[in-house]
């Protein structure tokens, strides 16, 4: 093979490494701009989600949508129009090394079809100056600058998720509401008219999507209502869910609520009467994060089950078989014994009954109608506390649920645990939130006042 | 093929030229730049139009080139009365033989270098004469074309003052010529130099470069290896846009086309007709040997920056209200240059 065949075969190999690190420089960094503009819209309407309202929240949305899907366009023509060719990529080369425009002439000089008689001397002369044009020397390994404006998006993403309202005692009723099962949460805002610092927010949202929204939002409601159980309370869930882009953006902004403040409520909160050296028992942590989910799956259940008032074999298959402590469902129903509950209670929110507790808008209205603090903090785990007092309560079985009881929140406990459940180490030491101590003595003055 | 053949032609080419550029200096003071570009434009193949006061080594620059050449070298002083059979050759009657006939007498065109000086005295006919000379190489007399013994190189000169009895060259003969290099009055040092030099009794002799045998075949080898310098099409472009760019706007001449550098504003303002394309030809053949100077076999930007002024400042036609501004070609060559920066990278 002629000299001039294996240099320029040698020339054009660089050339090809170098075209191939910067045309990969060139789309990282696209992709990099790509990927930090939406997830700095993301981080936008997580804050705006919290604390926005709706139509700022809306704007934010479809604002940030063109926006990334504008950045997504540029990125790409951006790409398209650095992308180099071999003689593009030579007369980069060129530039960068010096190189007074060997490597261009030599890029052309494949092209044509008779070589020239200086090719040899120019081929010699450039591979002679290859120090010059070392691949790592015009095109250095390393990754795009743009690399720190993703990762800053991403710390913004990470900061916003703090922005989340700390579940403190004034804005408890948001976050008990927003931490609340699902099925309880779906019930209570359609039937508890909105309060606390989601008052306007919220109202919008419901006149704007209603019901409709939040079933859409939680399968698990759909399936009630379709069930039948609530097709009293969810009138809207016989017709099509509302597609518009504002209800689009409240059903949005309404999850991002949902998600953040079920995780600020369900985070374990630190009790200044802890005995246990702050030690808690795992199994009520892992009982809280399986809360949500487990009632989730439950729930399909037991609406058909209230709705015949005779059928129960729904909730007893729930219950959790006493020959298998270890059994995981056990422990899960152990900490929602209300979702076992057959037939309805007292509506919700009257106090008269510790299962209204377990609505804590119900709690919040009953205790806002005496002059109580309008919040309190409700866990999962805590409710085991009041076992003993629901199993005095008389059952209300087989009653129907009318259309201003709640659905799910009126279960009574007919036998929340069994002998092993309530020796369980787990339920014993869990602890009672001393916010939730003092709205159940509250609640329970106001009742023998009365 | 080795490169090493083509190697050592421009290592002899880049010997001739260093050879050649001393032999000048030893007689001619400074003017460094100028002498470059006249031996830029002879290995090119170009013409070149000296302009110059009078007393600043026109005369002295040409005859020296050609000793050092070792070629044949002709003068023509150019006068308003003087005929193109003058320079031309015309046809005689001679006796040979008993007979009469008419035999062609070639003219001072019929040599390597030629030296028209003070150009401009001659009439727009005797300077038109030396157009198909420069252009094609031939002379036409009495309907019998005579061919020029290559190498040929015309070196004119102009004399900007006593302008009275003159006549400016016409745009077609100004575009005949490669280069127009400006001779200006010598720095102090130089002037110095110049007085002791000439002024004693030992006067510098110039020394053949080439043999005599062999001179002409040898300078069209070195022309020849000029025109194989390689050249990438982006500088082609480079080149073509710097031309297009001295075309005014509204010149009912210019194309119509897109163009990659905007025109200027005083480029429309100040032009009337801007540079044709053996404008673009000088930049590149110029440019080629600038290439060969600096041991290289391709064309740089640098190499068609270095060669753009002295290539078209006199292809470009200014009209009144530049000569009412003050603006010479020169500075509007230079913003072209300055405009086209941006087309490198």
């Amino acid at each position: 093979m002629p000299a001039i065949t294996l240099g320029l075969a040698e020339v054009e190999e660089r050339l090809h490494a170098i075209r191939r690190r910067l045309n990969s420089s060139t789309v990282l960094h696209a992709v990099f701009i790509g990927l930090s503009t939406p997830v700095l819209v993301g981080a936008l309407l997580v804050v705006l989600g919290l604390h926005g309202s709706a139509p700022a929240f809306g704007v934010a949305l479809w604002t940030g949508g063109a926006l990334s899907i504008g950045t997504w366009v540029t990125s790409f023509m951006h790409v398209h129009r650095r992308w180099l060719d071999v003689t593009a990529t030579a007369r980069l080369a060129d530039h960068r090394a010096q190189l007074t425009d060997r490597l261009t002439t030599l890029a052309d000089l494949r092209l044509r079809p008779r070589p020239a008689r200086l090719a040899p001397v120019l081929v010699a002369q450039t591979l002679a100056l290859g120090e010059r044009w070392r691949v790592d020397g015009i095109a250095p390994r390393r990754v795009p600058t743009s690399v720190f404006l993703l990762l800053a998006s991403l710390l913004v993403l990470a900061a916003s998720s703090w922005l989340a309202p700390e579940p403190t005692p004034a804005s408890q009723p948001e976050h008990a509401t927003a931490a609340a099962p699902t099925s309880l949460v779906a019930t209570t805002s359609q039937k508890a008219p909105p309060s606390g610092a989601y008052g306007p927010t919220q109202g919008q949202a419901a006149t704007a999507a209603g019901p409709v929204q939040l079933s859409e939002v939680l399968p698990a409601q759909r399936d009630l209502s379709q069930s039948g159980a609530l097709t009293a309370q969810l009138p809207s869930d016989k017709g099509q869910p509302d597609d518009t882009p504002a209800a689009l953006s409240d059903r949005l902004q309404q999850a991002i609520r949902r998600a953040f403040h079920a995780a600020a409520v369900d985070q374990p909160r630190e009790l200044p009467s802890r005995s246990d050296n702050g030690s808690r028992n795992p199994a009520d942590r892992n009982d809280e994060q399986r809360s949500e989910g487990d009632l989730q799956r439950r729930n399909p259940a037991q609406p058909g089950k209230e709705a015949t008032g005779k059928d129960s074999n729904a909730g007893q298959t729930k219950r959790p078989d006493p020959s298998k402590p270890g059994d995981p469902s056990r422990r899960a129903d152990a900490d929602h014994p209300d979702q076992q509950f057959d037939g309805a209670s007292p509506a919700a929110g009257d106090g008269s009954s510790p299962n209204g507790l377990m609505d804590p808008r119900a709690a919040s209205s009953t205790a806002l109608g005496q002059g109580a603090p309008k919040t309190f903090k409700l866990t999962i785990t805590s409710f085991l506390r009041s076992t003993e007092q629901r199993t005095q309560e008389p059952r209300q079985r087989g009653k129907r649920i009318s259309s201003n009881a709640p659905a799910v929140a009126t279960a009574s406990s007919p036998a929340a645990l069994n002998e092993q459940q309530l020796n369980d180490d787990a339920l014993r030491k869990a602890e009672i939130p001393p916010e939730y101590e003092d709205i159940v003595r509250r609640v329970y003055s106001v009742k023998a006042n009365q | 093929m080795s490169p090493e053949t083509p190697q050592r032609a421009v290592r002899e080419f880049q010997d001739v030229f260093q050879r050649l550029r001393d032999q000048l200096h030893r007689v001619i003071v400074g003017h460094r730049d100028m002498l470059d570009q006249i031996l830029v434009a002879f290995f090119a193949g170009g013409h070149v139009l000296i302009e110059g006061v009078p007393g600043t080594g026109k005369t002295l620059i040409v005859r020296t080139l050609g000793e050092a050449l070792n070629l044949s070298f002709n003068r023509v002083q150019f006068t308003v009365d003087l005929m193109p059979a003058d320079i031309t050759g015309t046809r005689m009657v001679m006796d040979q033989d008993g007979r009469r006939e008419f035999t062609f007498v070639p003219g001072p065109l019929f040599s390597h270098v030629l030296l028209a000086d003070e150009i401009n005295r001659a009439t727009p006919k005797t300077q038109s004469a030396l157009l198909e000379a420069m252009a094609e190489l031939q002379v036409t007399v009495a309907g019998t074309t005579y061919r020029l013994t290559p190498p040929f190189f015309v070196l004119a000169t102009l004399n900007p003052i006593e302008m009275e009895g003159t006549y400016p060259l016409p745009e077609a003969q100004l575009d005949r010529f490669f280069f127009k290099v400006v001779l200006t009055y010598p720095e102090h040092r130089d002037m110095q130099l110049i007085l002791s030099g000439t002024t004693g009794t030992r006067l510098p002799v110039v020394a053949p470069v080439f043999a005599r045998d062999d001179a002409a075949a040898r300078i069209e080898e070195l022309r020849a290896l000029v025109r194989e310098v390689l050249v990438a099409p982006h500088l082609e472009e480079y080149a073509a846009a710097i031309v297009r760019a001295t075309l005014p706007s509204d010149s009912k001449f210019a194309p119509r086309g897109a163009t990659l550098l905007p025109t200027d504003e005083q480029i429309s303002r100040y032009v009337s007709f801007g540079s044709s394309p053996r404008g673009g030809q000088a930049l590149l053949l110029g440019a080629k040997v600038g290439a060969l100077l600096d041991g290289r076999v391709n064309v740089s930007y640098d190499d068609i920056d270095a060669v753009t002024v002295p290539a078209l400042n006199h292809r470009l036609v200014l009209n009144f209200a530049a000569i009412a501004d003050g603006i010479d070609s020169r500075s509007l060559i230079e913003r072209i240059l300055h405009g086209a920066r941006r087309l490198r990278h």
